[in-house]
């Protein structure tokens, strides 16, 4: 299990359990999260799951592959270094916890 | 050969929700097949079936043990030859997929889309205001055909003439990836399928494509090095097949549903930005494709059955999104669900790369309709197709305008 806190613009904090091979948003829709859209359910089409990597955690991820940087392209909050789409990260056993941080916006 | 025939202890079915009563109505089947187990032996398709959403979403989105080389449809590429040359995105596996998806990506991100929403949302309103005039007419010949028809083919590029033949071709397509489709093909069907081949060939090749569309855009792509120029030509290809059948279906058996259903007819109307939630759950709900197949890549264990080297395994979409282990009511076409995480689409590095075009597509002419009148009922009996695609052949209906309204 893979710890995921996602922090939304106000502060607040959210734990979820990622179990390794399932993603983070569809983790984060299943609780009903709501700063997590995922209108295309994981298919890297939307851009409306995007999350912001805590910046103590920016090395803990697999690179963004060329598909999930084509679609960081079309982000309605600002695409910044530390931008990810979180249908495109997956709970891992040897990635204990992690940090992540809800954009303005996903429309 | 398949291993799949020296397996003891699979749970086998000769249910086949693919052909007659299943065709039209395959949930009471969908429910039986769920309760037989997590896998199940499908006698009919020779194939493996999945029911459930927890293993539809492993078989569709596991690509490592479960390829899409071996064809998108009953038919087993590694068994019977294809029909066509198998597509260079729908039909392979990483890296070459990651190549072409690349591309697709680009030219369909929400960003790239957006330039085309004005243009898509006039010629919505004309189609709707040519048929407030009418009142009756059929939703499906007068309305969900020809927008798709007009909107996507101008997006790629393509020239006005023949378009009609893009829906000529993906009868074909769906023929050819039938089981033992040989078996079935007429003489009329060599002369035709063959002139269609062509027609489709000619239409993917730059040549002909506008400057500005998708099209142009993939060919750029292959300038750059890449994706080579036979892959363009075939991503071209990719939405003259995907491009206008699933979204025509979708946009009128969402009309279908609103008016069988009075009280989300009631929501839409009062709230018509619902529309994108309606043609959501229409998805979810019953919609137009119902599989995605897959083949095994070697033998393997799979829910505690042992799966054959190159077995076929059909993903039931249509009966994933009626689960009740995941979805409350899943048998109620409700427009106010959260429907995310529904699987009609696909989902994973496989899942619709037209989505969200199809959606904007949907959004644009149900929008258009819903804005304008405030009644629409059954001129007539729906006529569902028997065969071939899923969705229906005629819808006819009236419509009564909203106060003064015109399509705006
Ligand atoms: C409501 C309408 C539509 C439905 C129901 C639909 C359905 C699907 C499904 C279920 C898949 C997944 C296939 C798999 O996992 O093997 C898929 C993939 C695909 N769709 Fe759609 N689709 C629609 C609209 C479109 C449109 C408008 C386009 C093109 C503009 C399109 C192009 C594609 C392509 C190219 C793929 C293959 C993607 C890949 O393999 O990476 N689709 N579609
Ligand atoms: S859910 Fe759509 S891009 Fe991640």
């Amino acid at each position: 299990m893979t710890k995921v806190t996602f922090v939304g613009t106000d502060g607040s904090e959210t734990v979820l359990d990622v179990p390794p091979g399932t993603s983070f948003m569809q983790v984060a829709v299943s609780a009903g999260l709501a700063g997590i859209v995922a209108e295309c359910g994981g298919a890297a089409m939307c851009a409306t799951c995007h999350v912001y990597i805590d910046p103590a955690d920016s090395d803990k991820l697999a690179p963004i592959s060329t598909i999930e940087n084509e679609m960081l392209a079309a982000t309605a909050s600002e695409r910044r270094a530390n931008s990810r789409l979180s249908c495109q990260l997956q709970g891992h056993p040897d990635l204990s916890s992690i940090r992540v941080h809800l954009p303005e916006t996903q429309v | 050969m398949s291993a799949a025939q020296e397996v003891a202890e699979r749970v086998s079915s000769d249910l086949n929700p693919l052909v007659r009563e299943g065709f039209l109505n395959p949930y009471p089947m969908y429910q039986e097949l769920r309760a037989l187990g997590p896998v199940v032996w499908m006698q009919s398709l020779n194939a493996w079936g999945v029911f459930r959403d927890a293993e539809v979403r492993r078989v569709i989105t596991d690509w490592q043990s479960f390829g899409s080389k071996g064809g998108g449809g009953v038919s087993n590429f590694y068994f019977e030859k294809p029909w066509r040359e198998p597509s260079v995105v729908f039909e392979v596996d990483p890296p070459d997929h990651t190549r072409t998806r690349t591309v697709l990506t680009r030219v369909l991100s929400p960003a790239a889309l957006a330039k085309l929403k004005a243009g898509m949302e006039a010629e919505a309103a004309r189609l709707v205001n040519s048929l407030l005039e009418r009142k009756t007419f059929d939703a499906v010949a007068d309305f969900a055909r020809p927008f798709p028809l007009k909107v996507l083919p101008d997006a790629v590029g393509l020239p006005e003439e023949g378009r009609h033949n893009l829906l000529t071709y993906n009868q074909f397509v769906r023929k050819g990836r039938a089981l033992n489709w040989r078996q079935n093909w007429t003489e009329a069907d060599e002369v035709e399928g063959e002139r269609i081949t062509n027609w489709v060939a000619d239409h993917c090749r730059r040549e002909g494509l506008k400057a500005d569309g998708f099209g142009a855009q993939i060919y750029a792509a292959a300038d750059a090095g890449e994706i080579s120029d036979y892959e363009a030509a075939m991503l071209v290809r990719s939405f003259l097949t995907a491009g206008v059948e699933g979204t025509i279906n979708g946009i009128s058996h969402t009309i279908n549903l609103l008016m069988a259903h009075p009280e989300q007819w009631a929501i839409v109307r009062d709230d018509p930005t619902k529309v994108r939630a309606a043609f959501e759950e229409m998805l979810r709900f019953d919609s137009g494709v119902q599989i995605i197949a897959r083949n095994t890549m070697g033998e393997m264990d799979f829910e505690g059955v042992r799966l054959g080297a190159f077995d076929k395994v059909i993903a039931f979409i249509g009966s994933a999104n009626r689960d009740p282990s995941r979805w409350a009511n899943p048998d109620v076409y409700d427009v106010t669900r959260n429907t995310a995480g529904h699987v009609a689409l696909g989902t994973g590095i496989h899942g619709c790369v037209g989505q969200m075009i199809a959606r904007m597509e949907a959004t644009a002419v149900l929008g258009a309709l819903v804005r304008a009148v405030d009644e629409i009922r059954p001129a007539g009996a729906p006529v569902y197709r028997t065969t071939g695609a899923r969705g229906l052949e005629s819808l006819p209906v009236t419509i009564r305008g909203r106060q003064g309204s015109l399509a705006q």
